[in-house]
C-alpha cells in the first residue's frame, strides 16, 4: 500500500508497484515475452511473406497487380494477407510496448514536495514512467533485501541496485570511487538491517522513489532513471554521505557530478531538438518571408551568428538563463538596445551565440522571429580608413540594415566605435539609425570600457546595461563541464571529476587578471593536452595534473604536498637554523606559518602570513627573510624587497603603486603581479612616511591593492616581512639587564613602539617578532658559518677549507661589535680569510686537492695533497 | 538477479500473445486510432510550417526585397499572393494525404481480415 503521494496538475502521482518474488519474476518474464512476441512476430511475417512470394512465382507474378489477384482466392492471396495481418500485428505490438500507460506529465508550475496520501482511490502509479535501468535498479534493491533476509527495501538497497547502471559507473569513475572501496562499509551495515518476511518497500525508499521522479518531472525528463533513484537514495541516507565523505567525496562534487551528466543529457536532448528546428532557419541573407534585401557590404564586415549556430558552430549555452530572460524582456518590453556589461571571459559572446540558438529555433519573442543576429566587426569597418570614411561606411551597413528589416546586429566591444575611429561620430550614427529605424542590436562590453566610454557617450542613452557576471563557483563548474566532453573527444583522454573542480578552485584562486570561466577552460584545455603528450590516449586527468598546470602558469605550489616536501616541512626549523644562528622564536612563527599555508589552513584572502622582525641591525633580520624565500619559494630571487628608507615623503606612494594617469603600475604592484609567489621585504620599515604604511593596512587585511591603472593586484600568495631597528636600543639594554623576552616585547609593543607605528598597523601582523642581540656563542656559531661559506666558494676549485679552533675563536672576537651584530664579522672573514686566500691563488701556491687551514692570527697554512 | 524460469516466459508469452491477438481490434479502433491521428495531424502541422504558409499570409502585404514602391507594393502582393496558393496547395496536398492514410488505417484491418479468411475458405473450400 503506498504511504506517499505527490500531488500534481490535480492528480495524485503514487509509487504502487507490488514488490514481492512473484511479481518482480513476472516482470522479468514480461519483458522477455515482448521481445520473444516480437521476434516471433517478425519471422512470422518473413516467413508467410516468403511464402507468399513463391506461391505468386509458381501461379503468376504479374497477376499480383490485378484487382482478380487481391479477389479471386488462392494459395498466393492466402500466405500475402497472412504477412499484411502479421504485419499489422507487429506494427501494433511494437506501439503497445514501447509507449506506457502513463505518460509524464508536463507542467509549468513548481512540482509539489512529497506528502503523505489521503486516498488511494485515482491516484497515478508512477511504476511505468520508470525507465528500464531504473525498474532494474528496483529490482536489484528488492533482490538484495529480500535475499539478505531484510524486512524493508531502504534508500541503502536502492544506492547499492543502482551501481550496475552505465551512468552511475560514470559518477563512480569520475569521482575517483570503486565498488571495491564502498563495499566493506555498505556489508557491515547491511547486516545491521534488520529482518523480516515477506520483504516490503520502506516509506523511505518509498519517498526515494518519488524525490526521483519529482527531479524528473523539474528536468523535464521523459521519463525517470537510475542515476535519479541513486541521487535521491544518497540525498535520503545519511549513512551513504558519511559513505562518500570517508572516500573524500563530500555533497557538493556529488551533485556537481550529478549535475554534470544532467548537463550532458540536456544537451543531447537539445541539439537533438535544435537540429530538427535549424532544418527551417534559412542560412543565408534572406528570411523566410522574403522581406529582406541582399546585404553585401553587411556580410562583408560580419559574421551570421544565426547561420553558424545552424551549422553547429556555435557552443550550447549553460548557466545563463537569467541573462537572456533580461536580454529578451528589454528588447521586447522596452524595444530597446541592450549591452551585455562584463570582464572578458565571463561570456558575453556565449550568450551573443545563445540568443542565436534561441533564434533559430524561434523560441524569442515575436519581434525576434524570421530574423538574423549579425556580429559586426568593427576593426573591419574601420580598418585603412580615416573617420570619416569609416563613418560612410557604417552608413552604408545600416542602409542595408534598415531596408534588410530582419537584422538584429550584435556589436562586441561597442567602445571601440567610439575610440578607435578616433570620433564619437560612429556612436553617434549607430545610435541616430537605431532610433530611427527601429532596428536592435545588441552589443558588449567590459565595465571598464562601459563606464569609461559607452556610459558617458550617445551610446549610454540607446543602450540598456544588463551584467553579466562572472559565475559563482558552482556555476563555473557547470560551465566547465558542459565543455569537457568537447576536450575530451580533442585531446582522447579523461577528466575526472577533481580534476574539474580543481581547474575552477584553482584559477579562481590563483589567476586573478582572468575570469570565469574562460580560464578554467583554457587551463583544463592545456592540461588535457600536458596529460594526452605524456600518458597518452584515454589517460586519467586528474586533480594534480590541473595543479601543475597551474603551478607552472603561476609560479605557485599548487599541487598536494608529496611525501619528500613533508618532511621538509616538517624539519623546516633545523633547515633554516642552517642559515640562521640563535633566534628560535622568529624560526618557530615562520616555520608555524610555511606549514599552516602548505597545508591550506591559513586564510585564503590575506597573505600567508605577515611578520615584523624588531630587533637589532646585524642579528639576522633579513637572513631570515632570505632564507624563508630559499626554503619556502624555491629561490632567493622570489624575494621583492623595498627599502622603506627610500620612502620618507608622501608622494613617495607614486612610485609604490603608480602614479595616477601614468598608466603604469608601481614598483611594488608590479613587482607582486608578475611575481605573486614571492617574499615581499619591507626593510627598515620605521624610516618609511606614516601616510604610506596606511596603504599596508589593506594589503593585512584584504590581500590585496589597487595600483595606478585600476588593476587589483593579489597579495593573498606572499609573504610579508617588515624589518625595523625601532626600539633597538631598548631591547639592547633589555637583553643586557637579562629581561625576559616577552616582557622586552610587550614593553615594546606598549611604551617604545607606540611613537613609530600606529597601533592599528601594529596589530595587523601575525606576528611581532623581537630579535634579540647576538650572544658570544651565537657569534661563534656565526663565524664557522661565514667559513663554512668560504668552504663552499672553495669547492668548486677543488679546494679544501678548514679552520683551527683557536682561529675561529680570534675571528669571533674580533669581528662581533653588539652594537652591528654580525656585519663586522662578515667584513672580517672577507678582510681576512678571503683575501689571504685570494693572494695565495693568484701567487699560485695552491693547487687542485691541497687544504687551506686558517690558523690563529689570520695567517694560513697550505697543506699539499699527495701527487696523483 | 532474479530470473525468471523457462516455463514462466514461455506461458508469459503465449498469454501476452494471445491478449494482445484478441485486443488487437479493440487497440486498433481506440487507442492506436487516437495516435495515428494525432501524429497525421502533427504532420499537417509540419506540412504548413514545411511550405511556410503561415510566415507568407502573415506578410502577405509587406513587400519583398525591402521594394516599398507603390509598383513594388502591388508586385508584391501578387507574387505573395501566388505564393501562398501554392505554398497552401502543397501543404493541403499534403493534408489531403494525410486524411486519405487516416481513412487506410480505417479500412486496412477489416480488409486484410476479410481478405484472408475469404481467400483461405476460397481455396479450402
Amino acid at each position: 500500500m503506498p504511504q506517499l503521494s505527490v500531488q500534481l496538475g490535480g492528480k495524485t502521482y503514487v509509487w504502487a508497484a507490488v514488490m514481492d518474488e512473484a511479481h518482480v519474476l513476472s516482470r522479468a518474464a514480461q519483458a522477455r515475452a515482448v521481445r520473444l512476441v516480437s521476434i516471433v512476430t517478425c519471422a512470422k511475417v518473413i516467413v508467410l511473406a516468403l511464402l507468399a512470394l513463391l506461391f505468386l512465382f509458381a501461379q503468376d507474378a504479374d497477376g499480383f497487380f490485378t484487382l482478380a489477384f487481391w479477389l479471386t482466392p488462392s494459395w498466393a492471396g492466402v500466405f500475402v494477407y497472412a504477412a499484411l495481418l502479421g504485419g499489422l500485428f507487429f506494427w501494433a505490438h511494437l506501439r503497445i510496448s514501447a509507449a506506457p500507460m502513463v505518460s509524464m506529465p508536463r507542467t509549468q508550475e513548481p512540482v509539489a514536495e512529497v506528502l503523505a496520501l489521503d486516498r488511494v482511490n485515482g491516484a497515478v502509479n508512477i511504476e511505468t514512467l520508470l525507465s528500464p535501468d531504473a525498474i532494474k535498479t528496483v529490482e536489484a534493491a528488492f533482490e538484495l533485501a529480500s535475499s539478505s533476509g531484510h524486512g524493508h527495501v531502504e534508500p541503502l538497497h536502492l544506492f547499492v541496485g543502482a551501481l550496475a547502471d552505465e551512468n552511475v559507473g560514470i559518477v563512480f569513475d569520475r569521482l575517483g570511487l570503486t565498488s571495491a572501496s564502498i563495499q566493506d562499509p555498505v556489508s557491515r551495515r547491511l547486516s545491521t538491517r534488520p529482518v523480516g518476511k515477506p520483504t516490503q518497500v520502506s516509506q523511505e525508499a518509498e519517498r526515494v522513489i518519488l524525490e526521483a521522479f519529482r527531479q524528473a518531472l523539474k528536468d523535464g525528463r521523459g521519463s525517470v532513471s537510475a542515476l535519479e533513484l541513486f541521487a535521491a537514495s544518497y540525498q535520503a541516507d545519511p549513512f551513504l554521505q558519511e559513505l562518500l565523505l570517508d572516500n573524500r567525496v563530500d555533497a557538493q562534487p556529488f551533485w556537481n557530478m550529478i549535475a554534470w551528466l544532467r548537463i550532458h543529457e540536456r544537451m543531447r536532448e537539445r541539439y537533438e531538438q535544435f537540429k530538427k528546428a535549424a532544418l527551417y532557419k534559412p542560412t543565408g541573407a534572406m528570411n523566410r518571408s522574403m522581406t529582406s534585401v541582399a546585404t553585401p557590404m553587411l556580410d562583408a564586415v560580419s559574421e551570421d551568428l544565426t547561420a553558424a549556430a545552424v551549422e553547429g558552430r556555435l557552443p550550447m549555452l549553460v548557466e545563463r538563463e537569467s541573462e537572456i530572460e533580461e536580454i529578451l524582456r528589454v528588447i521586447e518590453g522596452g524595444r530597446q538596445s541592450v549591452v551585455l556589461v562584463g570582464s572578458p571571459g565571463v561570456g558575453k559572446k556565449a550568450i551573443l551565440a545563445g540568443v542565436a540558438e534561441l533564434m533559430v529555433e524561434e523560441l524569442v519573442p515575436p519581434i525576434l522571429q524570421d530574423r538574423r543576429l549579425v556580429r559586426i566587426s568593427i576593426p573591419h569597418l574601420v580598418s585603412g580608413v580615416d573617420g570619416a570614411q569609416a563613418q560612410e561606411r557604417l552608413l552604408l551597413v545600416l542602409t542595408e540594415v534598415g531596408k534588410s528589416r530582419n537584422i538584429i546586429l550584435a556589436i562586441t566591444d561597442i567602445d571601440q566605435l567610439v575610440s578607435d575611429a578616433g570620433a564619437v561620430d560612429l556612436a553617434a550614427t549607430l545610435v541616430d539609425f537605431l532610433a530611427r529605424s527601429g532596428a536592435f542590436a545588441i552589443a558588449t562590453a567590459t565595465p571598464q570600457a562601459y563606464s569609461a566610454v559607452v556610459e558617458r557617450s550617445v551610446l549610454g542613452r540607446e543602450f540598456q546595461k544588463v551584467e553579466v557576471r562572472e559565475p559563482d563557483h558552482t556555476a563555473a563548474i557547470h560551465m566547465l563541464e558542459s565543455k569537457i566532453g568537447g576536450i575530451e573527444s580533442e585531446q582522447g583522454v579523461v577528466f575526472s571529476y577533481e580534476a574539474v573542480e580543481k581547474a575552477v578552485t584553482l584559477t579562481d584562486r590563483y589567476m586573478h587578471e582572468a575570469y570565469l570561466p574562460w580560464k578554467a577552460i583554457e587551463v583544463a584545455r592545456e592540461t588535457a593536452l600536458a596529460v594526452f603528450k605524456s600518458k597518452g590516449a584515454h589517460a586519467l586527468v586528474t586533480a594534480e595534473d590541473v595543479g601543475a598546470v597551474v603551478a607552472s602558469k603561476t609560479g605557485v605550489p599548487t599541487t598536494s604536498v608529496a611525501e619528500d616536501e613533508t618532511a621538509k616541512l616538517l624539519s623546516l626549523e633545523s633547515r633554516m637554523h642552517g642559515r640562521v644562528i640563535g633566534q628560535d622564536e622568529a624560526v618557530q612563527a615562520v616555520s608555524a606559518a610555511l606549514r599552516r599555508a602548505r597545508t591550506e589552513l591559513r586564510s585564503s584572502g590575506r597573505p600567508i602570513a605577515t611578520f615584523l622582525f624588531l630587533g637589532p641591525t646585524g642579528v639576522g633580520k633579513t637572513e631570515l627573510a632570505k632564507t624563508v624565500a630559499e626554503t619556502y619559494f624555491g629561490s632567493e630571487d622570489n624575494m621583492i624587497r623595498l627599502d622603506m628608507s627610500e620612502y620618507q615623503d608622501a608622494s613617495s606612494i607614486h612610485r609604490l603603486i603608480g602614479a595616477p594617469g601614468s598608466g603604469q603600475g608601481g614598483l611594488l604592484t608590479e613587482a607582486v603581479r608578475k611575481n605573486p609567489f614571492s617574499i615581499v621585504l619591507l626593510d627598515e620599515l620605521e624610516k618609511a612616511n606614516p601616510d604610506i604604511l596606511n596603504i599596508f593596512l589593506q594589503v593585512f587585511d584584504d590581500g590585496r591593492l589597487t595600483d595606478a591603472v585600476g588593476r587589483t593586484i593579489d597579495f593573498t600568495n606572499t609573504i610579508i616581512i617588515a624589518t625595523s631597528n625601532a626600539g633597538t636600543q631598548y631591547i639592547q639594554d633589555a637583553v643586557g639587564r637579562g629581561e625576559d623576552l616577552a616582557a622586552i616585547k610587550t614593553r615594546l609593543l606598549d611604551m617604545e613602539l607606540r611613537g613609530v607605528y600606529r597601533p592599528e598597523f601594529l596589530n595587523r601582523f601575525d606576528g611581532v617578532i623581537v630579535f634579540k642581540p647576538l650572544t658570544q656563542t651565537d657569534v661563534l656559531a656565526i663565524t664557522e658559518l661565514f667559513l663554512h661559506q668560504v668552504g663552499s666558494r672553495l669547492e668548486p676549485k677543488g679546494i679544501a677549507f678548514r679552520a683551527e679552533p683557536d682561529a675561529v675563536a680570534e675571528l669571533a672576537q674580533k669581528g662581533f661589535d653588539p652594537k652591528f651584530g654580525a656585519r663586522p664579522l662578515r667584513r672580517l672573514v672577507q678582510e681576512e680569510v678571503d683575501n689571504a686566500i685570494a693572494d695565495a691563488l693568484l701567487q699560485g701556491k695552491v693547487k687542485r686537492r691541497d687544504t687551506i687551514v686558517l690558523l690563529k692570527g689570520g695567517t694560513i697554512r697550505i697543506d699539499a695533497s699527495q701527487a696523483l | 538477479m532474479i530470473t525468471p524460469s523457462k516455463q514462466l516466459v514461455v506461458r508469459t508469452t503465449v498469454s501476452l500473445a494471445m491478449h494482445e491477438s484478441l485486443f488487437l481490434p479493440l487497440w486498433w479502433y481506440s487507442r492506436g486510432l487516437l495516435e495515428t491521428a494525432e501524429w497525421l495531424l502533427a504532420s499537417v502541422r509540419g506540412s504548413v510550417k514545411f511550405f511556410g504558409v503561415d510566415v507568407w499570409v502573415k506578410n502577405l502585404f509587406v513587400p519583398m526585397y525591402g521594394d516599398a514602391s507603390i509598383p513594388g507594393r502591388f508586385i508584391s502582393f501578387g507574387v505573395r499572393l501566388s505564393m501562398v496558393v501554392v505554398r497552401g496547395a502543397g501543404a493541403a496536398a499534403w493534408s489531403v494525404l494525410a486524411v486519405v492514410l487516416l481513412f487506410a488505417y480505417v479500412f486496412v484491418f477489416p480488409l486484410v481480415l476479410f481478405g484472408f479468411f475469404a481467400h483461405l475458405i476460397g481455396v479450402l473450400a
